[in-house]
């Protein structure tokens, strides 16, 4: 057995090069059209952007670099088969692939039969440095807010919000994993989300936006 | 809150609600605007969380591997192309007549080479599912073949008796004939793992092999040119083959 062809390591599409001017980053949808039609360069330029987003999510779900990475792949995997199915009126490419990441560690958790998730909440509060700065009027600062209305959240409606999202468990299954009434569950999670909604809502730069 | 349906949009949105109570709020979602609203804003919510993980780059292997990975994935599928309009030409009744035979039979022949290529797609993206599935097991291993200007990977996982064959170049064959994929037993017999053809229209096809026993057992594999029926046992030139390494 011979081993197989090298791959060509190329450029990402539209990387502006130091010193050579004229060059632009072609938009997230445009690259998307170019992925549907097979193109790798334009895949890969999507990876080397939102790879470690993924990833991050990924090991955010999954709490293990081996597996998270695993599902990384797994998601650009399925970028790459089904970019054609990605509308740009519906949302932003990150968050389909986001989603896209979502499911696939959700539906893992069912084919394992549910690793169990931890009864205590993370501490969303820590390590803020990879989010944006507040004060950047970035789309993207729009999430920094959010996760500081997450982490005021009082523990005990985070925890079940974190449970329903990122761990795919119903209010009736989060009653039983914490023990607690499922009226309980139903009460918290209303209001952790509600709060959120409010905090989204009111957020300066979405409000602007309306 | 003016309905007690807004109350559970929350958990609506996070999938957290049981069967029951999800299809009594879509129902009352499909009425009420005021909780359709709600339910956007909700959706920014979780859409939101989704952003909410620190970024952490995965290893520089990961690039590498997930290449090497495309090309068993033919990527997005074209658009299907559409019959063009055909113009009855302004002539006799009979001609028109004729013409519309021939066209009847176009269409017919039309119909029965799409329904073909529909055939061929499923089982393109029966391999691509399969392929997907093995890939997402760390344990998966992919064997790397060329023969002069024929080249291929063999993805397959021990325990499994499923394996993907994804190969470019393959000479396109007579109608009376097609290839055959042997998998080698540790016995010294072999057993096909796929029938198979290759169309003009592809460079790249992804096969689908079923094996008797796990392929952890299988000690490789070699492909042979064969009658269309198949035959018993290898009788054509090998085109292109490997042994496999189980080695962890």
């Amino acid at each position: 057995m011979r081993a197989g062809r090298g791959i060509n390591h190329r450029e990402p599409a539209g990387i502006i090069l130091p010193g050579v001017s004229g060059t632009s980053l072609p938009d997230d949808a445009t690259l998307m059209q170019q992925v549907a039609q097979g193109d790798r360069r334009a895949f890969l330029s999507l990876y080397d952007k939102y790879a470690a987003r993924v990833n991050g999510l990924s090991m955010r779900m999954l709490r293990d670099a081996m597996s998270a990475e695993e599902l990384t792949q797994d998601a650009f995997l399925r970028l790459w088969t089904r970019a054609q199915t990605f509308n740009p009126d519906r949302g932003q490419v990150l968050s389909w692939l986001l989603a896209i990441t979502r499911r696939l560690a959700l539906d893992r958790f069912r084919l394992d039969s549910r690793a169990p998730p931890p009864s205590e909440s993370d501490n969303p509060g820590e390590d803020m440095e990879g989010l944006p700065d507040e004060s950047s009027r970035t789309e993207e600062a729009r999430w920094r807010s959010l996760r500081f209305a997450l982490a005021d959240l009082p523990p005990e409606q985070r925890l079940p919000i974190e449970l329903a999202f990122y761990y795919g468990l119903s209010q009736r299954e989060i009653a039983e994993h914490l023990r607690i009434p499922l009226g309980t569950v139903k009460t918290r999670v209303r209001l952790g989300m509600d709060k959120l909604r409010r905090a989204w809502a009111t957020d300066p730069i979405h409000s602007g936006r309306r | 809150m003016a309905h007690k349906e807004q109350q559970l949009l929350g958990a609506y949105v996070m999938g957290a609600l049981d069967s029951e109570e999800r299809i009594e709020l879509e129902a009352h979602l499909g009425t009420c605007q005021e909780c359709q609203a709600d339910l956007v804003e909700y959706q920014q919510v979780t859409d939101g969380l989704l952003h909410l993980a620190i970024p952490i780059a995965p290893s520089s292997g990961l690039r590498a591997s997930l290449t090497a990975r495309l090309a068993g994935h033919p990527g997005s599928l074209p658009s299907p192309r559409r019959p063009g309009i055909v113009r009855a030409p302004q002539v006799g009744f009979a001609a028109l007549a004729v013409a519309l035979l021939v066209l009847n039979g176009g269409l017919i022949l039309e119909t029965r080479r799409l329904a073909e290529r529909g055939q061929e797609l499923l089982a393109q993206q029966e391999a691509s599912q399969t392929a997907l599935a093995l890939a997402s097991y760390s344990t998966s291993q992919t064997a790397f073949v060329q023969e002069e200007s024929i080249w291929g990977t063999f993805v397959y996982e021990g325990n499994f008796p499923l394996a993907v064959f994804n190969v470019w170049g393959l000479p396109t064959l007579p109608e009376d004939q097609a290839y055959q994929l042997w998998l080698f037993n540790p016995d010294g017999t072999r057993s096909t793992g796929a029938l198979f053809r290759t169309s003009t229209s592809q460079d790249l096809i992804s096969v689908l092999i079923r094996s008797p026993v796990p392929l952890g057992e299988v000690l490789g594999f070699g492909v042979t040119v064969e009658p269309n029926t198949g035959s018993p046992a290898p009788t054509g030139p090998r085109i292109i083959g490997a042994d496999f390494d189980h080695s962890p």
